[in-house]
């Protein structure tokens, strides 16, 4: 399922997904993969991203 | 084997050891965007990295396996070297092949073009040396392909690798303009 919270939090902050990427540590094409739900992220690389873009771990990647 | 044919062939080894290493240590650090000499993978990357090697034991598994059930049939045609080195051959073929199609093959610290440009080298290296020896009809002797096809095969999969590698930028290209395009 595509993580559509991630990619609006990620542009509301106006970053792209490469500047993302540098500012948790991991490479782009791993956070393309998160986006489009290729991949379900560690709960450490779950937290970095909260933290870089300002939100809870719920606001995130909670699934309603 | 002679005593002299013997020294000549452990210095032959040694130099040829001593080369490699040296130019390992030059790759490892000519790559590297951080002039470090370690690989930096995230965690999908560590993730992909552990399947394609899962894929390519199994290929090397399976080869050895039918090499050794079909009677060693392939001994008839190819020299024990050459017969080994292929399931090596076979095996990084199928690692790289995985690991470049799921965007797992270069580290976060790693120049992609720098080790194109190395794998260009040493594929070019590989294949004269290659085609030199099909020239001079070394490559086979009494019916058989002897060692020196190493670097002919050496070479090709370089250029399989590099071929892959040209693919996947392209792939890579075309779903980042759908993904800008959404």
């Amino acid at each position: 399922m595509k993580n559509l919270k991630l990619k609006a939090a990620r542009a509301g902050m106006d970053l792209s997904q490469q500047e993302l990427a540098d500012k948790v540590g991991v490479s782009r094409q791993t956070i393309s993969a998160i986006e489009k739900g290729d991949y379900n992220p560690t709960i450490n690389l779950c937290i970095a991203l909260c933290k870089v873009l300002g939100k809870t771990l719920d606001e995130l990647f909670w699934e309603e | 084997m002679s005593m002299e044919y013997n020294m000549g062939y452990v210095v032959g080894a040694g130099v040829g050891i001593l080369f490699g290493i040296i130019f390992i240590a030059f790759f490892m650090k000519f790559t590297k965007k951080d002039g470090s000499m370690k690989c930096r993978f995230d965690e999908r990357q560590n993730i992909i990295r552990g399947k394609g090697y899962k894929y390519a034991f199994f290929t090397l598994l399976i080869y050895n396996a039918l090499d050794i059930l079909s009677g060693s049939i392939l001994a008839m045609y190819f020299e024990r070297e050459v017969i080994t080195f292929f399931g090596i051959i076979l095996a990084v073929v199928v690692y790289a092949a995985y690991a470049i199609w799921n965007e797992g093959y270069f580290s976060l610290n790693e120049n992609p073009k720098r080790v194109m440009i190395l794998f260009g080298v040493v594929s070019v290296i590989n294949l004269a040396s290659g085609i030199t020896s099909i020239a001079e009809g070394s490559i086979i002797e009494a019916g058989k392909v002897t060692f020196r096809a190493m670097n002919l095969l050496c070479g090709l999969m370089m250029l399989f690798i590099l071929g892959v590698l040209a693919v996947k930028n392209i792939s890579r290209n075309r779903a980042q303009e759908r993904q800008d395009e959404e």
